[in-house]
């Protein structure tokens, strides 16, 4: 038993929609980050910080991952919207976390204490681009 | 190394994407697979067979631009019916999505590995789809399931996005039962 048929999805074979893929990339990313961000406002921090088991993120560190990501890749791709070669190794030049790091680190990367997460340090030495690449 | 269309890219992201779905269940026993670890939390299996619905739903809706329409595994292949989830409802597109947490949890799923056969051939059956999809029919106009205009590639990334929340779930949902609950390679 369905609550909703398909009967409203429709094929039109001779009209191309044309939605460039930049502009699908572009729409999916900002509803995935706008949907983060929203479940991390709906917690507090103290929700938002523990870790259901040693082996189970808190939201708070997956958040930081997150947006350490999004820091990675908007660096690599600055060269690309300069006109230039995209070069993932040269990432760190470019990325927010470096600059803001050498003022507060803990305050970027609160789940330091469960170790090898995200530390400028970590991600500063390793080709992340090659070996993590989600 | 040359550059892949957009097409192909959808296609390699939705085969590997649709491997680790089943790798994430392959790791747990039933009892594991089948915990509600509170009651706003739906099981491992409830997603993967949430996963596979939506699979079956999607394979069916592109099987015409891609090939000749084909119906859906869970009513042509009888799985409904073996199951028992006659007159049951199935949410939204029959696939569990809205159904509600309670209504999730007294689902008749059976053995997840029973879960897992059904949802590898709904993976299999929209890869197969959409490794025939090319530049045009990625472009082709499409009303997606909730009323938007758009094309078969737009509404294959999402599709993309919406597994991939649910294989975080996965994950997420095997590092409380003490698996290692990080996203790998």
């Amino acid at each position: 038993m369905r609550s909703n048929t398909h009967a409203h999805l429709l094929y039109s074979w001779a009209i191309p929609m044309n939605v460039s893929a930049p502009a699908i990339a572009l729409r999916r990313l900002a509803r995935a980050n706008e949907l983060l961000l929203e479940i991390v406002t709906s917690l507090y921090d103290e929700q938002a910080s523990r870790w259901a088991s040693p082996t189970a993120a808190s939201a708070k560190w997956h958040l930081c991952h997150v947006a350490h990501w999004s820091d990675i890749v908007q660096s690599a791709l600055l060269p690309l919207a300069n006109g230039q070669t995209c070069r993932t190794r040269a990432l760190n030049s470019g990325m927010h976390w470096a600059l803001l790091t050498s003022v507060n680190s803990q305050s970027l990367c609160p789940a330091r204490e469960h170790g090898g997460i995200l530390t400028p340090l970590t991600l500063a030495s390793s080709d992340v681009m090659n070996d993590q690449n989600p | 190394m040359p550059i892949p269309s957009p097409s192909e890219i959808i296609s390699a992201r939705l085969n590997k994407l649709d491997s680790q779905i089943l790798q994430a269940v392959d790791a747990l026993t039933e009892e594991e697979a089948s915990t509600w670890s509170s009651a706003t939390a739906p099981s491992c299996k409830w997603h993967l067979w949430h996963m596979g619905r939506w699979a079956d739903y999607v394979q069916e809706l592109l099987s015409p631009v891609v090939d000749t329409k084909t119906p859906e595994l869970w009513e042509f292949a009888g799985v409904a019916d073996e199951w028992g989830f006659d007159g049951v409802d199935l949410g939204m597109w029959g696939a569990g999505s809205g159904l509600g947490n309670e209504s999730g949890q007294s689902l008749p799923l059976p053995p997840v590995t029973n879960v897992r056969s059904y949802a590898k051939e709904a993976f299999d059956l929209l890869e197969k789809r959409v490794a025939k999809l090319n530049d045009e029919s990625f472009n082709t106009q499409f009303t997606d399931w909730h009323d938007n205009d758009t094309s078969v590639g737009d509404a294959m990334v999402g599709y993309i996005a919406h597994a991939n929340r649910h294989l975080g779930m996965l994950e997420a949902l095997s590092g409380i039962l003490g698996k290692d609950g990080s996203v790998t390679v």
